[in-house]
């Protein structure tokens, strides 16, 4: 019995397949936007991480890395490094900067490191290296494949002439890309002296929240996160862009896709309206005829949200070359989340239908 | 000696509400005997289809009794309705209702599946009722591949697979030829009989009434002359 709606489903095929296809446009819509987020999401955060600083230190007000702009004296330095338990303070400078090459224009976050600076570099490199020297530029690689950019080419930035000697990686922030150079340049660029966003203090790691505490309570006009906070910062300015949108478009997919779900599983359900008709005056319970439409609902779910995952594998390999900025990342949570979305929403869209089906009464099934 | 009865009208009226009420039934009374093959006649719009959905549950009087089986119908609501029907009552219908989807077997094995009865069980009584019915060989078969005849006997099977001790058949042989309703309903007869189940027909083809146990002739919506075998005979 328990097999009747799956019959229905893949005996009509055309059916079958817009509906699953429908279900399966809605997962792509949905986890795409959720991998790009994630990609986003692990670009902006994997420097962070790996950045080699158990103490985050800025101006009063810098809570994050994409968005400060408030700037740490010179002597800021030597009063971070007088606290107790801090073993170094590398300044680093950050700057959204426009940068132009091969006849395209792009905005860059680009980071001011010392040229002895421990903490800060790019810690992941593709190609080239991480310590950019005077004149010379290390770039994201999804950057230089999208401007075609290779090592030892050159691009301008506000107007400078720069020397490309590495490609990082997890450096892509979707909206913009990190991008390496000295300080002192970037300081030259910005008209500065010797000014850092932020200081990357060096502490004992289970001592740094305690430390964090101190350097702000002692220091005045400064701010200091530990890492774990200073990451739950640049993720909440993230999720402040991003998910709003991210839900909205999500949550229209999934309606979007129980539409079509409820539509054909509504026009199944008439087409086979003898079919209910006879289970019901045979004594089959509402249960039973519930169940025959949830099964073939369910099933164009699930091969549409396998359909859409597969496509989305493929997207994830082929996106690097086609659009190098995205970086999607299919996670697994979120693939498993999309499948229980989808039949979720199949078997909400499939409710109005099914219910239709359990009230036909059995007495139709005399009438010729 | 007590002849028991597996359907008994008692006083049964049943009147459609509408713009204009259409009495379909008027106090009918009858009684069909346990274990016997009866046949309803009667012109088009004389009230059996009527008839046959009361007998069955399929809907209830406006006034009087109707008792199946030792159970009275006007008592039970639709989920107890639902259970009468699965437990006790075969339908054959004059269009089969068979399944599309499934072949021969599987429409067959349905009925017992709604009960409960596990699939390989229910394939096994069903391919074993089948085999009677002389469909051995076409288990396997959708229904659209079936000939009339064939289409009737798996609607036959479905109907006593579950050995229901009531069969109600509407218009049985109304779309096939003389010659295979001929040999369906002797078939439906000869193996409800096998099961010991009772068999009510609904017909406007006098010639069934040769097969019957009992005959009840009926014209809007009356019982006008009911006849015991020998009578037929």
């Amino acid at each position: 019995m328990i097999g009747v709606g799956f019959r229905y489903a893949l005996r009509e095929r055309t059916r079958f397949t817009l509906t699953a296809g429908g279900l399966g446009c809605a997962v792509v819509l949905t986890v795409f936007l959720g991998g790009v987020y994630r990609g986003a999401v692990h670009g902006s955060l994997s420097y962070i991480e790996h950045a080699d600083a158990d103490v985050w230190v800025g101006r009063s007000g810098s809570w994050n890395l994409m968005r400060a702009s408030a700037l740490l004296g010179g002597a800021a330095r030597e009063q971070v490094l007088a606290i107790d338990g801090v073993r170094s303070a590398e300044p680093i400078l950050s700057a959204l900067l426009p940068a132009a090459v091969n006849g395209a224009r792009r905005t860059l976050l680009v980071i001011g490191l010392d040229e002895s600076a421990s903490a800060g570099r790019p810690q992941l490199i593709e190609q080239g290296s991480g310590v950019p020297g005077p004149g010379e530029i290390v770039i994201d690689r999804a950057f230089a494949r999208r401007v075609d950019l290779a090592l030892q080419e050159e691009l301008q930035l506000a107007g400078r002439r720069l020397r490309v000697t590495g490609l990082s990686r997890e450096t892509n922030l979707l909206v913009t890309q990190y991008a390496f150079v000295r300080r002192g340049e970037l300081l030259q660029i910005l008209g500065l002296v010797d000014q850092a966003t932020f200081l990357l203090v060096s502490t004992d790691p289970e001592r740094a929240t305690e430390i964090a505490g101190r350097i702000a309570s002692e220091i005045p006009e400064v701010a200091a996160y530990d890492r774990a906070t200073f990451l739950a910062n640049n993720r909440e300015e993230i999720e402040a862009g991003f998910l709003p949108v991210l839900w909205a478009i999500a949550l229209f997919g999934l309606a979007v896709g129980g539409s079509v779900v409820a539509l054909m599983t509504y026009a199944a359900v008439l087409e086979k309206r003898g079919d209910y008709v006879l289970l019901a005056a045979i004594g089959a319970g509402t249960g039973v005829r519930f169940l025959v439409v949830m099964q073939q609902a369910l099933l164009a779910a699930l091969a549409g949200a396998l359909a859409g995952l597969t496509l989305l594998l493929g997207l994830e390999r082929l996106l690097p070359a086609l659009v190098p900025e995205i970086e999607f990342r299919l996670e697994l949570w979120i693939a498993a989340a999309a499948l229980a979305g989808s039949l979720g929403m199949a078997a909400l869209g499939a409710v109005f239908p099914a219910r239709l089906a359990t009230r036909l009464p059995p007495l139709e099934a005399l009438r010729r | 000696m007590r002849i028991s009865s597996a359907l008994r009208f008692a006083a049964v009226h049943k009147v459609y509400e509408g713009a204009v009420p259409v009495r379909a039934l008027s106090g009918v009374s009858l009684n069909v005997e346990t274990g016997a093959f009866a046949v309803i006649e009667g012109p088009s719009g004389s009230g059996k289809t009527t008839l046959l959905a009361l007998a069955g549950g399929l809907e209830r009087p406006t006034t009087g009794r109707v008792h199946a089986v030792g159970v009275e119908l006007t008592a039970l609501g639709e989920r107890r309705l639902a259970a009468f029907r699965r437990a006790q009552v075969g339908f054959v219908f004059q269009d089969f209702k068979l399944i599309d989807v499934l072949t021969a077997l599987e429409n067959v094995a349905i009925a017992l599946q709604i009960r409960g009865q596990r699939r390989n069980l229910a394939r096994a009584k069903s391919r074993e009722l089948l085999a009677r019915l002389g469909l051995a060989g076409r288990a396997s078969a959708r229904p659209a591949t079936l000939s009339g005849g064939e289409r009737q006997r798996v609607a036959i099977a479905r109907a006593l697979v579950s050995e229901p001790r009531l069969v109600l058949a509407d218009e049985p042989t109304a779309n096939l030829d003389w010659a295979t309703g001929e040999q369906v309903v002797q078939l439906l007869r000869t193996v409800a009989r096998e099961r010991g189940a009772t068999v009510v027909v609904v017909s406007h083809d006098p010639r069934l009434g040769r097969h019957a146990d009992q005959v009840i002739q009926l014209v809007d919506g009356r019982i006008v002359a009911a006849h015991a075998k020998e009578a037929v005979a």
